[in-house]
């Protein structure tokens, strides 16, 4: 009987609403692979699988011991981002992944939870003072990762940081002028940072002022994933029945671009309730966040619905051409094991949140 | 509080991202269909077959070869390099030229770029056999018009090239179409329409690096039909040969219905290659001198003359004039070509010895206006109608002209000149021709032509028009030709065939002091009943009888040794 009053209050809608989003997301996988090679959908379930006994693992353990280790976590990471540096494969130009036998890591997926958990962990044990030395200090914990998956370059990672960043800070209670003083001259020094920028990115950046500019290079993924999109119309075009996706026109479909095939083969119809379900997701956790008096666990809650909810948006906005492209997966969508995973005990930790109030 | 505030802010950016979507996908939504559907959908032109060209005897003139192109898809080639290297190898060309071609056909990664064409059948195979070590590289057939007998009837047949704007301007209405291979000059241009077919086409599906999904529906092309010349390309052959770069021009016919069996103007050109290399050549190979040049016609001219002279009965064959090898008329004085004079002649002769003076006599006698009306009668100063294209009338003067154009007196020097074919007068060697086929048939005149009758249909007006003159006149002439070639004096005489009696009239046009004269040598064969008649013209050839008349006899024995 201990047993079920421990669960009562494990968030069913939550749950429910993240396994439609991966059923759904098997099934545009599939069309997306089934031609070409059917492994990526083993290979996804494998790795929900092992996502689902971290899931499991997670929710019988109280978030705040997971939260203490944060620094732990942090430093765990730091270290996985210098050996992606020193030993990581090269693919599409960039270094992000580490081949571990069968599997091959992406650290940066996982370093963007873990930096979160140090985040909470630091604001949570600061929480009685909140002056401009303690931002300080969060934004350098922030900072080194930040720099390292940069450096990879993982663009979309590490821009991910920066909101998630900002919510932490703002639920804490930090200073709204303090938020906005750091929001200005983050503005201001974003000149800069173009210089920091590799050719590839600026290129992306151009093409998102104007995709026709090199419609056969940079362009040509979001033309064609906007062509995808809009030609699905009202109700699409069917299951396994999109041209673009089917006739090889869009490219990385499995993986960021996942959403153009939901787009072109289910419609404004399938999009629209996928965006339901993803908002649905974000206001669950939020209403884990408010029911919840513990500020650790408001932290966590708010993080975990930042991480996931700013993710989908960026993504699939960028394949629709509304925002510049950055290699950000479509959370429980996207192929990906390291994704998957990392979303995964994201939501552990929101159900650990709803569990253990 | 914050925290409702985030769920807010949430609530924003998916109501934005929700919006976006419907924009695009349910407002946008058409224009963006259109644009998958012409993504993935080539409409693909199927060259329907250009119909052959044949002579009169079924000898394939201009037909088409498969040859096979070489190309390469970028973004499918793993290493353009090396696969460029190795395609030199097997093709036995140079590297750099593959890349040259490749730089210039390039346009997107994923449409085939043709590297070379004309590849041989062999080394098309090869290629084929080592596909996977080389991906991306691709050997396609390409339809190719071939000239077979490459310079000799290029001003007849004409060339094909991918249709101009203007072209395409003019023929859109009849089914052209861009791209299209269309006939430039010669019968590949006035029988365009029948040769060229109706192309097929062909909807196909292609997936993003063009490769074939699908045929989603298919016309097949019908194929042009054949075209059938009057020619005999042995002769023709023959005399481009005799020719041998010299420039000039000849025309052998049928003096019975115009049927062309050889036009050659010389130098010429190759149309199996490019162009460029002919329309730099000060030689002017592209122009048709049998139709296109326009020359004095010399002595060749006194045949109508005598026409002239017979009809009006100015003169009968009988007449006689004394020759002392030069006449005064008025202040001037007009030289007969043989200095020591010809002595007493009278019509056949003076044909035969081709005497200047006994015409200038005729010609007085005649009148001009009389000359001006026969030339014109025998088709001089228009142009003859052949299937050719850029045809000149050439010129017949006239006293009202020189009064009107000129503002200038015609003399009685001016009718002199007129008489033995010099002065304002000018001609194309195939208008002379259409005038000795009309001595030859008895006095009708006939249409050069070098297309056979299609089925029933004649793909020209070939009627022919009796001319008003008498028969016997005619016959008077004829005699006079013969003996050009017969008179141990004739002015053709080195023309004499052992295998048929030839009849025939030389000219020889001078052009200027220390130039060589322009050659003429015009006539029939047999002399009875004659089956050929020619025109041969040689710029600067010398005197008509000997260069001109080498040309002419071994032609017209060719004839008619073939014909036993």
């Amino acid at each position: 009987m201990l047993k079920k009053q421990k669960y009562k209050d494990f968030d069913w809608a939550l749950l429910g609403a993240a396994a439609a989003i991966f059923i759904a997301g098997l099934l545009f996988l599939f069309s997306a692979v089934y031609s070409k090679n059917i492994d990526f959908i083993v290979r996804q379930i494998s790795w929900f699988l092992i996502g689902a006994l971290f899931f499991i693992g997670i929710i019988n353990v109280n978030y705040r011991k997971i939260i203490s280790l944060g620094y732990v976590f942090y430093f765990f990471s730091i270290i996985l981002l210098l050996l992606v540096i020193f030993f990581g494969s090269k693919r599409l130009g960039a270094q992000r992944w580490l081949e571990l036998g069968y599997f091959n890591l992406q650290p940066s997926e996982f370093a963007k939870l873990f930096i979160t958990l140090a985040l909470i962990q630091y604001l949570t044990e600061h929480k009685a003072e909140k002056g401009i030395r303690n931002i300080a200090a969060a934004f350098f914990v922030m900072a080194l990762p930040f720099v390292l998956i940069l450096a990879q370059p993982d663009l979309g990672t590490a821009l991910m940081l920066v909101p998630v960043f900002f919510t932490l800070l703002y639920i804490w209670g930090a200073k709204l002028r303090h938020l906005f003083f750091m929001i200005v001259s983050g503005l201001l020094a974003s000149p800069l940072a173009w210089f920091l920028l590799k050719d590839y990115q600026k290129d992306r950046l151009m093409v998102f002022i104007n995709p026709n500019i090199d419609p056969l290079g940079a362009g040509y993924t979001v033309i064609q994933s906007m062509i995808a999109i809009g030609s699905g119309g009202v109700f699409g075009k069917g299951w396994l029945s999109g041209t673009q996706n089917q006739l090889n026109f869009l490219t990385e479909r499995h993986t960021d671009f996942i959403f153009s095939v939901a787009g072109e083969e289910w419609g404004f119809a399938g999009g629209v309730i996928l965006i339901i379900l993803y908002y649905a997701l974000v206001r669950r956790a939020i209403e884990i966040a408010r029911k919840t008096d513990d500020p650790c666990g408001v932290l966590v809650a708010c993080g975990m619905a930042a991480i996931i909810g700013i993710q989908a948006v960026v993504n699939i906005s960028m394949t629709m051409g509304f925002m510049p492209v950055v290699g950000l997966p479509l959370p429980l969508v996207s192929y990906g094991g390291s994704s998957l995973l990392v979303t995964m005990i994201a939501l552990g930790l929101l159900e650990s949140v709803a569990i253990h109030r | 509080m914050r925290i409702k505030i985030l769920q807010i802010f949430f609530a924003i950016l998916f109501f934005l991202t929700g919006s976006w979507l419907y924009y695009l996908q349910v407002i946008k939504g058409p224009f963006y269909s259109d644009l998958s559907f012409r993504n993935s959908i080539r409409l693909l032109n199927i060259s329907a077959p250009r119909g052959n060209i044949y002579d009169r005897s079924g000898k394939l003139i201009a037909g088409n070869t498969l040859s096979f192109g070489v190309f390469i898809v970028p973004q499918e080639a793993d290493d353009i390099d090396s696969e460029m290297e190795n395609l030199s190898g097997i093709l036995g060309v140079s590297k750099s030229l593959l890349e040259r071609n490749y730089k210039r056909n390039k346009t997107a990664s994923f449409a085939p770029c043709e590297l070379i064409r004309g590849v041989s059948k062999k080394a098309a195979i090869s290629i084929e056999e080592s596909r996977f070590e080389m991906p991306g590289v691709l050997v396609k057939e390409i339809p190719f018009r071939n000239y077979y007998y490459k310079e000799v009837f290029s001003h007849v047949v004409g060339y094909t090239g991918e249709i101009g704007p203007l072209e395409l301007e003019l023929l859109k209405p009849y089914g052209y179409n861009i791209k299209d291979m269309i006939g430039k000059d010669g019968i590949e241009r006035f029988c365009d329409r029948i040769l060229r077919g109706k192309n097929g086409g062909m909807q196909v599906q292609v997936d993003n690096r063009g490769r074939e999904v699908r045929v989603m529906s298919y016309r097949k092309p019908r194929s042009g039909k054949n075209v059938y010349l009057t020619f005999d390309a042995g002769l023709q052959k023959l005399v481009y040969n005799l020719f041998d770069g010299r420039k000039g021009a000849a025309i052998f016919m049928d003096p019975n219905n115009g049927e062309i069996f050889s036009l050659v103007s010389s130098p010429s050109y190759d149309p199996n290659e490019s162009l460029a290399k002919a329309v730099r050549s000060e030689e002017s190979p592209l122009l048709n001198r049998a139709i296109m040049g326009v020359y004095p016609p010399g002595s060749v001219f006194k045949l109508i003359t005598a026409m002239a002279a017979l009809e009006t009965k100015s003169i009968r064959p009988d007449t006689g004039f004394v020759c002392l090898g030069k006449l005064n008329i008025g202040r001037d004085e007009f030289s007969c070509w043989n200095k020591d004079g010809h002595g007493y002649v009278d019509l056949e002769k003076a044909i035969a010895w081709s005497c200047n003076v006994y015409f200038y006599h005729a010609g007085l006698l005649t009148g001009a206006e009389k000359i001006t009306e026969y030339a014109n009668m025998f088709g001089l100063g228009r142009k003859t109608g052949i299937e050719l294209f850029g045809e000149s009338s050439g010129f017949v003067p006239s006293k009202e002209w020189k009064r009107q154009e000129k503002k200038q007196t015609w003399y009685p020097g001016d009718t002199a000149n007129f008489s033995i074919g010099q002065g304002d007068m000018m001609v194309t060697p195939l208008q002379i021709a259409a005038v000795v086929a009309s001595i030859a048939n008895g006095g009708f005149l006939v249409r050069p032509h070098v297309l056979k009758p299609a089925g029933n249909v004649a793909l020209t007006n070939l009627d022919t028009e009796e001319l008003k003159v008498a028969k016997e006149n005619i016959e008077s002439i004829r005699r006079g030709m013969r003996k050009v070639i017969e008179d141990p004096d004739g002015t053709g005489n080195r023309a004499a065939s052992g295998i048929v009696s030839v009849s025939a009239k030389t000219g020889t046009v001078q052009v200027g002091p220390g130039i060589r004269p322009h050659g003429w040598f015009v006539g029939f064969a047999p002399s009875v009943n004659p089956k050929i008649c020619f025109a041969v013209f040689l710029e600067n050839g010398g005197s008509g009888g000997d260069a001109a008349a080498d040309i002419a006899k071994p032609a017209v024995e060719y004839w008619f040794r073939k014909k036993q």
